[in-house]
């Protein structure tokens, strides 16, 4: 998959995060900048970001989760779901949807 | 009443040593890389259809989103969490005692399943009761289920002679 497309899946599973709720924070601005991570949502006292991992030499769409705002400030999370980045949006939502219940 | 299972050594166990539960499909066996002791699921289970409040407690830092992730994958649901951050601020708190690790007392916790001696021994101090699980034992979840009935009719026994 290119840069651009899993760009646009990235994109697409924070959208659906935006849907259940959350709502993008102003923190850890120094590992976006440094690291490229990307932006971290709130939704229910829990913090979420979106981001990418190769296994087995697949890319894989990864959902990462801290409880605390000290964590999530410095980028420090816990991959909590994950799915291929080529799936249908029907199983990002479902993926995200099971993540968040 | 309230039941608890410390993780690590007893619902976390090596697999080398131990039977396991099925692990969770690839990749989320990569994400979660600790191996569940066969029998927990059914004893989770079990434990929650006969009325009992299924808890964790731990003193390990993993978050409770990560705690409760990990399990969604093999259909356990806790009735609540306490990890090493919430025993911090709530137990020890500005305490200048230290306090144990543990203290199942406090939340009102009934029976609390450990692998460690010190924790049996502060539950002899502190007044908790602690059941020790630790090797590989075919019926330990048999055992469990036995012990929790046994103080759950203490309980209410204890509880009409109150009442009388």
């Amino acid at each position: 998959m290119d840069q651009e497309k899993l760009e646009s899946r990235m994109r697409f599973a924070e959208q659906v995060l935006e849907h259940h709720g959350a709502v993008p924070q102003d923190i850890n601005q120094k590992n976006r900048d440094l690291l490229g991570q990307r932006v971290t949502y709130l939704l229910n006292g829990v913090y979420y970001r979106i981001g990418r991992e190769d296994y087995d030499g697949e890319t894989f769409i990864v959902l990462s989760a801290a409880d605390d705002e000290k964590f999530a400030s410095i980028g420090l999370m816990e991959d909590i779901q994950a799915f291929r980045a080529d799936v249908s949006d029907e199983t990002v939502r479902k993926k995200i949807r099971e993540a968040l219940s | 009443m309230r039941v608890s299972f410390d993780l690590d050594e007893v619902l976390f166990v090596n697999p080398e040593k131990y039977e396991i539960e099925k692990p969770p499909r690839f990749p989320l066996n990569r994400l979660f890389p600790e191996r569940l002791r066969k029998g927990t699921v059914d004893l989770v289970h079990k434990l929650q259809a006969e009325g009992f409040e299924v808890w964790v407690y731990t003193s390990s830092f993993r978050s409770e989103t990560y705690i409760r992730s990990l399990f969604r994958n093999y259909g356990v649901r806790f009735d609540d969490i306490v990890n090493g951050a919430r025993h911090q601020q709530e137990v020890q708190g500005n305490r200048k005692q230290t306090l144990p690790t543990k203290v199942p007392s406090f939340y009102h916790i009934s029976l609390h399943l450990d692998d460690e001696e010190a924790v049996i021994r502060n539950g002899r101090e502190y007044g908790f009761k602690v059941m020790r699980v630790y090797d590989p034992d075919a019926a330990w979840a048999d055992k469990i289920l036995e012990e929790a009935r046994r103080i759950r009719a203490h309980e209410e026994a204890a509880e009409k002679e109150r009442k009388k």
